[in-house]
């Protein structure tokens, strides 16, 4: 192909490929979880959701053991966990409707379902 | 650099390579959790019209062992996550590079196998690691996915078309 050097016909197929699917799991994704803001925690011993609207430190039971987790007004996080990298405590606070964390060694996924405050100050406000 | 015509060599030196780049994808910070950039798949993505299968499989588990190791998740289930999604990537990229080779560049065949290792890697998640919360990993997984299987490929195509010592390698090794 003369206006992309090396490309070939292929490569746009499944770069195209790529792009839909891609969108589809974005559409997917963007359906459901209505409401105030919640969080929902899901790891071995079952799926919890809780208001965010007072703030709870709780111990989650995960595969290697229990872990840590704060959640309130201002979003959700890890505190402590059991796992070597902490990649987990690492990513800090989820604090928007579509946010996720997830402690891959102790099967522990934490994600921030609802829809956003009305008036509820955002990232270009500042 | 002398170049390598032993085949045991070779494939040594490659899985070396994959260890090094495991090493160096470690130093970034991973913008999503578990998710990786595919450094590692480098050396065998330029090796692939060179390999048979079982050499391809060979370095495969070296470069997961190896990654295990630098990580410090080879007991842990980010382990088998990699191994699963390493293993796919793979026989998705070994298969279209040998009967779809004239019809892909690397930058194809690397695309082929971010998307077969995100797409596995995210089924694995919602119904072996979490639970159906976890489909929400998606959408990032897989624009991640699609400009870290570009730029993987973009470098190996690269590499081979512009390395003197890679064409002396490939050329002078023994079948």
């Amino acid at each position: 192909m003369k206006f992309l050097p090396g490309v070939k016909p292929g490569d746009i197929i499944v770069f195209v490929i790529s792009i839909l699917l891609t969108l589809g799991s974005f559409l997917y994704a963007a359906t459901g979880g209505e409401g105030p803001p919640r969080v929902e925690i899901e790891g071995p011993s079952g799926r919890f959701i809780y208001s965010l609207e007072k703030d709870h430190t709780l111990e989650i039971p995960g595969a290697l053991g229990n872990s840590l987790v704060h959640f309130g007004p201002g979003g959700a996080q890890f505190l402590e966990s059991p796992c070597t990298n902490k990649l987990c405590i690492h990513q800090g606070l989820q604090d928007s409707p579509g946010d996720w964390t997830a402690c891959l060694p102790n099967k522990i996924f934490i994600r921030i379902t609802g829809t956003p405050e009305k008036g509820a100050p955002d990232a270009a406000t500042y | 650099m002398r170049p390598l015509t032993e085949r045991r060599d070779f494939l040594a030196f490659l899985g070396a390579m994959s260890l090094f780049f495991a090493a160096i994808e470690y130093i970034f910070p991973k913008p999503v959790p578990f998710f990786r950039l595919g450094l590692s798949n480098l050396p065998l993505l330029v090796a692939l019209p060179v390999l048979n299968f079982k050499e391809v499989m060979l370095l495969v588990v070296i470069k997961v062992l190896g990654q295990g190791l630098v990580n410090g998740t080879l007991t842990s289930y980010v382990f088998l996550f990699s191994l699963v999604g390493s293993l796919t990537s793979a026989l998705i990229m070994f298969m279209v590079a040998k009967w779809g080779g004239s019809w892909f560049s690397l930058m194809g065949i690397g695309l082929w196998g971010a998307l077969g290792s995100n797409v596995v890697q995210v089924i694995l998640s919602v119904y072996f690691v979490f639970g159906p919360t976890a489909w929400i990993i998606a959408p990032l997984f897989l624009s991640l996915g699609t400009g870290a299987g570009v730029l993987v490929g973009w470098a190996a195509q690269r590499f081979t078309e512009k390395s003197l010592w890679w064409k002396r390698t490939i050329d002078g090794l023994s079948t």
